[in-house]
Formats: C-alpha cells, structure tokens, sequence
C-alpha cells in the first residue's frame, strides 16, 4: 500500500492516537461512515471546517497507528465543509488513497457562490470571546478571511483547485461527482449507487466531463452535506438564506414595506437586523455601536457570561447591563433605525412553544444576534408576536411575499432521503443530537496539515 | 506545561502582519550591510501566539535575505516555546546571542559538545516585551561571519531601531487604521519541547530588550471593507 510509505518514519504518539480514537467517535455513525456536524446545533461554515479538519487529523492519526485503516474514501457534498475534507485528505495523505467526491447541484460551494448579500465571518458568532473579530479564519486548508458569500466561496473553490493541482498527482486519486440524478448510500454493506456527471479539474477549477453511472464499496463514507435544504412554509415562498434579495436596501418608491420574519435562530435574527437597521453591516455593527470603549465591553461581557452556562438565557443578563454598558449602544442604534419598514417577528416556533419574546434568548442564536435584538427591541425596532404565522401575517397587514420563514433545515429529513438503510442509524443521529459533542475547536496539533504552495502564506 | 512533539508544518499568519514587520527587517538588513556584505545574513521575526490555549512561537515572515524573502515552509512554523535561542529570549526576557569565539574551530567544537549543528557561524535573538513583561515578538537573526553578533555597539543599534518600531506600534494601537487592526491574541498555556540552552550562547543582561506598552500581543490583520 503506497501510504504505508508515509508512515514509515513517524514515530508512534501515544497522546495523540487517544486524543484521535475520541475524536473520530464523535463523528462516527456506524462502522465507517461519519457526519461532520449535521446534528451539531453550533451551524457555521467556519465551524464546519473545523470540524472537518478535525475528523481528517483523527482519521489520519488512526491509520497512522494502525487502528483504523481509511482505506478507499467517498466524501458527500461540495460545499466547504466536504471541500475541506478531501482537501485536507489529499494534503495528508499527499494523493495516496483513492477519494471520491459527490455532489447533487452542479458546481461546488454552490450555496455561496453568487450570495453577494450576504456576510460571512469566520468567528464573529463566538462574540465577545478574545479574537473573535479577526478577519481571518486562520485555517491551514481552505484558509479565507471575512467577505461577502460570494468572496468566501471563490477562495475556498479556488484553494480547493490548488490543493487537487499540487496533491492529487497520483492517477485516481480524486474523482468528482457533480449534478447527481441519483444517488443511494446503504451502510450495511457501505456502499454508494449514483448517476451523476464527472467534473474534470481544468487548473484551478473544473469543468463538465460525461455522465456516468456505478455502484461501489468503499472503506470509509464522510457525509459532510451541511444541514441540507431550509424548510419551507407553505404558502410563503421565501427564498433560501443564501439567495440574493434586497431587504437590506432603501426602498426606491418612497413608501414603507411591511415585513413579517419568523423564526429566532441566527438566519432570522440577522433579516431583522438587515431590515431595521440603515447600513447594517455584520463585520462592523459591533464597532459602531461601542466605538473606543469596545473592548471594555467586550471583556466585561466576556468575563460575566464565563460564569454561567452556554445554554443560559441571556435576557436578564442584557437587561441587567442596559443602562451601564449598553447604554451608548442602545443611543447608537436608536438612532440608525429604518424608517421605511415596519417588521414583526415571528417567534411563536415550530412547535408553538414560544410564549414571550424573553424565551428566544437562550442557546438557539449567537450571543452577537441575541444583543442585537434585544437592543433593536428596546428601540422598538420591530414588533413580536407568539400567534399562528398566518395569523401574525394578517394582523401585521404583511403580503405573502413579505413573509421571511426562516425554520432552519431538515436535516434528518435529508439524510433519510440519501440513505437508504436509514432506520438502522436513526438511533446513532438521535445520540449525536442530543451529545453536541463535535467540538468546533481546533485539535489538531499546529503543523498537522501540510499547505499548498499557492496557499504559502505569500 | 505541555509537552508535546509539534509537527512541521506552517499555520496561517494574516499577511498584515507579515508586511507589519519586513519592512522593519528591510531596514536592519540594511543597517547591517551598511560597512560590507555579511555573509548568509538572514532575519526573521516570531511571535507568541496561541490556539486553544495553547502557547506556541510562531514566525511570523520569511527570513528576509539579500536576494529577498525565503518563504516555502518557513512563514507560519510553529515551535515549542523553549526551542532553541528563541527559546531562551523566551523564557528569561532577555537578548541572547553566540559567545564571542577566537576561530570558527573554537565555534565547531563547542557546538559538537552541545552535540547541536548549526548551519551559521554567529546568531542574535531579541525579544520585544509587553505591557505585563511578557514576550510578544523575538527578532532572529544569524549569519556566517563570526563574533558578527559578538559586537556590543551593533546589537545595541539593533535594539535602538527595535525600540522606535515598539513606539510606532504603540501608537497605532492606540489610534489605529481603520481597516487595519491589531486583533489580540489570547495567553496560552506554554508548550515545552526538547529545549535548547547551549553552552555557545550567552544571555546579553547589559542591554535592555525593546517594550512595548500597549501592545499585549502581534495580530495584524486588514478588514474586507
């Protein structure tokens, strides 16, 4: 076997082999197949691609120790978490293991590319903790700094292009499948039936190759699919979170628009933001609103929400800083409040669990967005209401297609309708579900990950 | 403590810290072939920096040489915080550099009963302190002209240079661009490796290392827009 090689000088690490053996549990489904944070609730593309280094480095380490031979992989989806699996495979493992990639749409990163309205920023979710600002995410494989989607996602396809240029040299070492027409996983015995279309790398990118069919075996099965398609709401068309829309621009024919957003995780909390802020900008709310003494704030907040648990909610806590820390913010906002819409939050839940608008500050939204509204809120920015969403659209005197239903993903959903044995594993998910134990913090030790040249830090 | 065996590849460094720095680096360089060429001269930069809690040194730039920058590999290296000379500025705050030896066969020997190689002939480590004496950035240099580093009065011009980009620093964090922002770095615990205090090097307690007094930790980094 030609990996054999790479292992040949590498001392045994007793440290890192356990540390590795306990990462991979975490993603572990069954006997070979594993899911990068589909039923994780921390959901960002940065926290994706942590995850994902993670699972490699584990893997990696596994071979290396001969617990667990990785043998012939297929990695599923082509967004950045999937495009940062096989990247940091092929880098690792230098194109010695045969990869496959699939994917449904036909492009990879099809999410972002083109999302020009929307902000990405590696770890502004993580606000206030210490460098949870910087513009970079620092990452050795696919690396990117803040940008729009679209930004985001071109270096992350292009560094993936570099990375198969300078790793994938071994024949067959990396094959894509784009525009599946079908595709089936069973787990028992693992293997995958698809008819897609291969993408052929032409430099950096690639482009449309043929169409082909075919069922395999393979050793080790990565879904990295992201949390799969946002649930809809009939009748309200809203398009996906990533689609370009104008909500965050002036409206041009002087009147006022009325909107209804529903939902309280981030996706919907950062409409509301687009919607009643005037220049709203994610990269730099956090400055505006506390200028010089930023990072006062920041320590302080840092400090106070240290002492309580992460799922805490946080409602009392910003009531309780109102009028000392918050108050040149709460002036700030006030001032920069949309007066062309008028916007009702939808938050009575999927399940109509939701009584009042203080039960939406506990862990289902970053510490950031939770801020931001309960700052907006205090400046009457927007209305709230815990009725029927057919009801609260009426009353808001809101049209349908002013209606923003932002109910997060079906997951589960998705995944059975990939895999075809899924009963078997619904026990596994629930478990993943209710442990969150995919860490989004780096273990990986510095240095594990060979870059690509183009990515050399020049 | 930690103790780990790191691996040897790079982790990204923001390319505005890495531009913060070599011009700085231009300058010495400059500086030190003012008189006459030094052989295999070479400088670079390094940084405390930390990941998950975990303290590390990291360098920050290419070692700036007189053909240019030797990059591959280089840019991003992390390394136990007791390695080698670095290692030493590290962990006492103080300059460090290779005694001063009558010939090179005085160096080799000495060097073979450390049992180290070295590639260079005469070497200088220069940490730049924080507000709370921690170290924030060491400046390598080495080259291939012994005792180069021996010579008080060039260290000390060193330093002196070192010293006004600690000001200039200072300043900015004070009243920074824009756009261009230090973004901090938290404390780590420190991660040991083998170590490194050898027997051809000497601490410099006669010259103060340069400090900064707002500058707690090196992060550069440009915002998008």
């Amino acid at each position: 076997m030609i990996c054999s090689k790479l292992f040949e000088s590498s001392a045994p690490d007793v440290a890192a082999a356990a540390k590795a053996a306990e990462i991979e549990k975490t993603f572990r489904v069954c006997d070979g197949l594993y899911l990068v944070g589909g039923m994780e609730r921390g959901v960002t593309l940065y926290n994706q691609q942590v995850r994902a280094h993670n699972l490699v480095w584990a893997l990696f380490e596994l071979d290396r120790h001969q617990s667990r031979e990785i043998g012939r992989v297929a990695v599923i989806g082509g967004g950045a978490a999937g495009l940062t699996v096989v990247a940091g495979l092929l880098a690792r493992y230098r194109g010695s293991i045969p990869i496959t990639l699939f994917e449904r749409l036909w492009d990879l990163c099809p999410l972002q590319q083109g999302s020009d309205a929307r902000w990405l920023h590696p770890r502004i979710y993580e606000w206030p903790s210490a460098g949870s600002r910087a513009p970079s995410a620092s990452l050795p494989i696919l690396n990117w700094s803040e940008g729009r989607a679209s930004d985001v996602a071109n270096a992350l396809v292009k560094g993936f292009g570099d990375h198969c240029q300078e790793f994938a040299l071994e024949p067959g070492s990396f094959t894509a499948f784009i525009g599946l027409r079908n595709f089936q996983v069973r787990t028992e015995p693992l293997t995958i039936d698809w008819v897609g279309t291969r993408a052929e790398r032409q430099g950096s990118f690639f482009r449309r190759g043929n169409p082909e069919g075919n069922s395999a075996a393979f050793d080790t099965v990565i879904f990295a699919t992201g949390f799969g398609l946002e649930r809809s709401v009939a009748p309200y068309q809203t398009s996906s979170y990533w689609r370009n829309e104008q909500i965050a621009q002036p409206i041009l024919n002087g009147e006022s628009q009325r909107y209804v957003v529903s939902g309280y995780g981030d996706g919907a909390l950062v409409d509301v933001c687009r919607l009643t802020i005037e220049r709203f900008r994610q990269d730099t709310i956090v400055y505006e609103l506390f200028g010089d003494r930023l990072e006062e704030v920041e320590q302080k907040i840092d400090s106070d929400l240290k002492r309580v648990e992460t799922t805490a909610n946080l409602f009392s806590y910003f009531r309780s800083i109102e009028h000392g820390y918050l108050a040149n913010a709460l002036s700030e906002l006030k001032a920069r409040i949309r007066k062309d819409t008028a916007v009702a939050l939808h938050i009575r839940g999927a399940e109509g669990k939701i009584t009042s608008f203080s039960e939406i500050f506990g862990p289902t939204s970053s510490r950031l967005n939770r801020l931001l509204i309960y700052l907006l809120h205090r400046s009457g920015a927007f209305s709230t209401s815990v009725a029927k969403l057919e009801e609260c659209v009426r009353s808001h005197r809101a049209s349908p297609d002013t209606v923003l239903c932002r109910h997060g993903t079906d997951t589960r959903g998705h995944l059975r309708a990939i895999i075809a044995d899924c009963d078997k594993i619904e026990k596994r998910l629930d478990e993943m579900w209710r442990e969150q134990a995919q860490t989004p913090s780096r273990v990986w030790r510095p240095g594990a990950f060979p870059i690509s040249i183009q990515g050399n830090q020049r | 403590m930690t103790e780990v065996s790191l691996y040897g590849n790079p982790e990204p460094v923001p390319p505005a810290s890495q531009l913060a720095v070599l011009p700085f680096l231009a300058a010495i360089d400059g500086y030190l072939r003012e008189d006459t060429d030094v052989p295999d001269l070479r400088i670079t930069v390094h940084r405390a920096m930390s990941r998950e809690g975990q303290g590390y040194l990291q360098q920050v730039c290419a070692y700036l040489r007189r053909d240019g920058g030797d990059w591959q590999g280089k840019v991003g290296r992390t390394f136990a915080v007791d390695t080698g000379i670095m290692g030493a500025a590290y962990e006492s705050g103080k300059l460090w550099r290779t005694k001063r030896f009558k010939e090179i066969s005085e160096l080799t020997a000495a060097l073979k009963e450390d049992n180290v190689g070295s590639g260079a002939q005469s070497w200088l480590a220069v940490p730049f302190l924080g507000p709370q004496d921690q170290v924030v950035l060491i400046l390598y240099a080495d080259c291939n002209q012994l005792n180069f580093f021996a010579d008080d009065a060039r260290v000390k011009r060193i330093v002196a240079m070192s010293k006004g980009f600690c000001r200039l620093f200072d300043w900015l964090q004070k009243d920074p661009f824009e756009k261009l922002r230090n973004f901090p770095l938290q404390k780590g615990d420190p991660v040991k490796g083998v170590g490194g205090v050898y027997s051809v090097q000497e601490a410099v307690p006669n010259i103060e290392p340069p400090r900064f007094l707002l500058v707690p930790s090196f992060n550069y980094e440009a915002a998008a827009a």
